[in-house]
């Protein structure tokens, strides 16, 4: 199955209609759709299940009221979303509406109606698909979806709670389509037990009934047993997910007064590049104050230097010395050696002659210094213009510095709003509880379990031989008892193979999560312990790896994959006790929020491989992550952004590929839009 | 306890398996409907094994 276009009217967040065109193809097949928390994001995956299946996901928040709260007060009363899906080489459009009647202010009901058409690719032209349910859970079988749409850090919650054999067991059984088979086994047991009934109502043997009570009796009492087993389990499951999710918590705690730190060192980054901007701006005032009249000097000097030094001006250049007293000494009528100088004659040519050559002397030696002085401005003023741009130089660099920290501030006080400290030591109190809890319950599971192995099983199967022997002794119940023996003969048969496919599937799941954690570049490996819970150990020393959320991350992303590769290569399985696999698309929200940096890249790298479509819902800061990842943008065929109207919340632009998308948009009206971003 | 070879056995396990399949990804059909129809198929084959 390959989606092509998701279209959502008045579903939660999005008020009217709004339209995602999905990547499609095998070279670009990744659709990256950025929204910050409550934007919309999980509400766009549930929109995809909800479409298939009719139903949101278990752990979608508020699932009964999908009705965009906006439309609601307008009394528009239908959600709606259509999605169109390629499968087979056929295209199809499913269409749910969810129609509300309201009754009174805050109670309503609902009505789902459903379509699917096949739109025939030459035409354009509609058919309807009567037996839509089935082609779909042909497409994706609905035990198989949770492995292919889910909520990354919610999974990885369950992953990094102290046992996965359960989340495991049952993703594997699902992924290996086990349910028809589970679904015979239970069948063959009701059947056993109803023939049981028959042969000791039909047989008129007070004896036989007395047993068959029995048996009934101690199968009541050992299923009730295990009921409250499993009841017992399924708390302590759901506590150790509890604890996982409060540790988290708490580590969050850990990360508030990082995030305090990083704040205060961010601040204290900005107050220095603060300062050392102003420094720097208060030197190129200095340099104003000091070198400017140098660069102005040098500039008109040059310019007089120029001008002496045109070939026209040489020796011509006016003077009081050289024009006023030259002219006075040869407006004297007698040389100071007292021969006349009578303008013309021999001695006044000799004397004008002398004179000139002098005056012009004494303007060169002007003129020289001018120039040695405009030397030195020259060399002064090359020094200060490069003084005043290694400070121009600094402004700039500190300017940027600045930015940088004032935008880690602004993050950093978006994500430490509110945290409040008080309610994470109640859920430090709440873990303690809950551990104690879980203490008790595995004391009463022991007991409970006991009781079950010592006493009732071994009477149930000391009654069950004198039953049978009982019903041996008469030759007319043959028939009925040949029939339960089958029965039961079939039932042992099934168990016996779904154990046999369940344990060749693990095996194969583990080897294929292998793969990928190699291709990860991680030094660890995957294994199961004797409770056949999955966990992460180091390839050399096999020591096991503590269960940070990091780390689950990992495993769950390397495991999925598996799953998913695993259910792609039984697409073709003609195996007649299971249900093929399939090749779907991957929908995944919050994919990596928790991966240690250490292998970031190398998982991230992962993703376009983990299937043949790949539908990324992520926040700002992932996109921040996957932009340095050219093996992921490289992939990506279409990218969204989830904007939200102005006023409701302050939050930074999206940046990805060096585009900034606002995250608020100009609309009056209460609605999440999406923006195509490419 | 009736004796099917592993054939047989694996044969009328695919037959419930079958039947299973069809009730859960076919047309809708109650449980009742798909108990009945196995436990027909179960009378059957013993009768099969056991002709008298």
């Amino acid at each position: 199955m390959i989606l092509q276009k998701l279209t959502v009217k008045n579903f939660r967040q999005f008020r009217g209609e709004h339209t995602l065109d999905f990547a499609t193809s095998p070279e670009q097949n990744v659709t990256l759709i950025l929204g910050y928390n409550t934007f919309g994001k999980s509400a766009l995956l549930n929109a995809v299940n909800f479409a298939l299946y009719g139903e949101v996901q278990p752990d979608f928040d508020e699932a009964e009221d999908l009705l965009n709260h906006a439309a609601a007060t307008t009394r528009e009363n239908q959600v709606e979303v259509r999605l169109r899906f390629e499968f087979q080489q056929r295209e199809y459009e499913v269409t749910r509406k969810r129609i509300y009647n309201f009754l009174g202010n805050s109670r309503k009901t609902a009505i789902d109606e459903v379509s699917m058409a096949e739109i025939k690719r030459q035409s354009g032209s509609r058919v309807g698909v009567p037996h839509y349910q089935r082609l779909i859970n042909r497409a994706i079988p609905p035990q198989m979806a949770p492995n292919f749409i889910f909520h990354g850090e919610k999974r990885v919650s369950l992953f990094a709670s102290r046992g996965t054999h359960k989340q495991v067991s049952d993703a594997i059984r699902n992924i290996l389509g086990c349910n028809v088979i589970e679904a015979a086994i239970k069948d063959l047991l009701l059947i056993t037990k109803k023939l049981d009934r028959n042969i000791a109502r039909e047989s008129g043997d007070e004896q036989i009934k007395l047993f068959q009570n029995s048996i009934e009796r101690f199968e009541q009492l050992i299923e009730e047993n295990r009921r409250m087993i499993r009841e017992k389990e399924e708390f302590i499951e759901a506590s150790k997910i509890e604890i996982t999710q409060l540790e988290q918590q708490l580590r969050d705690h850990d990360q508030t007064k990082q995030l305090q730190s990083e704040l205060e060192h961010a601040k204290a980054k900005r107050q220095t590049a603060e300062v050392a901007r102003l420094g720097a701006q208060k030197e190129i005032h200095r340099w104003i104050r000091e070198s400017a009249a140098l660069v102005c000097s040098a500039a008109l000097s040059e310019a007089a230097l120029d001008a002496i030094d045109e070939e026209e001006f040489r020796g011509r250049i006016p003077s009081d010395f050289q024009d006023s007293f030259i002219q006075g000494l040869l407006d004297a009528k007698v040389c100071i050696c007292a021969r006349s100088l009578e303008k013309g004659g021999e001695a006044w040519t000799a004397v004008e002659a002398l004179l000139t050559q002098g005056g012009r002397k004494d303007v060169t030696d002007i003129a020289l210094k001018v120039k040695a002085t405009a030397d030195r401005y020259s060399r002064s003023i090359a020094k200060a213009r490069s003084e005043v741009g290694i400070y121009e130089d600094r402004v700039r660099s500190l300017d940027k510095e600045w930015n940088a920290a004032n935008r880690d501030i602004e993050e950093l006080n978006a994500r430490l709003r509110g945290t409040n400290l008080e309610v994470l030591a109640e859920k430090a109190r709440k873990r303690e509880n809950l551990e104690e809890q879980m203490g008790t319950l595995q004391r009463q599971i022991g007991d409970l379990d006991r009781k079950i192995r010592v006493d009732l099983e071994p009477e149930l199967q000391k009654v069950r031989g004198e039953y049978t022997r009982r019903i041996r002794s008469k030759p007319e119940m043959e028939k009925r008892r040949i029939t339960l023996g089958l029965v039961e003969q079939l039932g042992a048969f099934l168990v016996e193979q779904m154990e046999v496919y369940e344990s060749q599937a693990r095996e194969k799941v583990l080897a294929l999560t292998n793969q990928n954690l190699a291709s990860m570049h991680r030094d660890k490996e995957a294994f199961f312990d004797g409770k056949f819970n999955l966990s992460l150990r180091d390839k050399v020393t096999k020591l096991q790896s503590g269960k940070s959320t990091g780390e689950a991350q990992l495993l769950v992303l390397a495991f999925t994959s598996a799953l998913i590769h695993f259910c792609s290569v039984r697409e073709a399985d003609e195996n007649e006790f299971l249900v093929p696999g399939t090749v779907a698309p991957l929908v995944l929200d919050a994919p990596f929020g928790q991966l240690d940096t250490l292998f970031q890249a190398g998982a991230i790298s992962w993703i376009p491989r983990m299937a043949r479509q790949v539908i990324l819902f992520v926040s700002d800061s992932q996109a921040r992550i996957l932009q340095e990842s050219p093996e992921i943008m490289d992939k990506v065929g279409a990218c969204y952004a989830l904007q939200i109207p102005h006023g409701e919340k302050m939050v930074l632009p999206y940046s990805i590929r060096g585009a900034s998308v606002p995250s608020l948009n100009d609309r009056a009206d209460s609605s999440t839009s999406i923006v195509r971003v490419w | 306890m009736p004796i099917l070879t592993p054939s047989e056995l694996k044969n009328l396990a695919k037959r419930v398996v079958d039947l299973e399949k069809e009730s859960m990804y076919g047309d809708e059909e109650s449980e009742d409907q798909r108990l009945s129809m196995i436990e027909r198929l179960m009378i059957e084959e013993s009768r099969r094994l056991n002709p008298q």
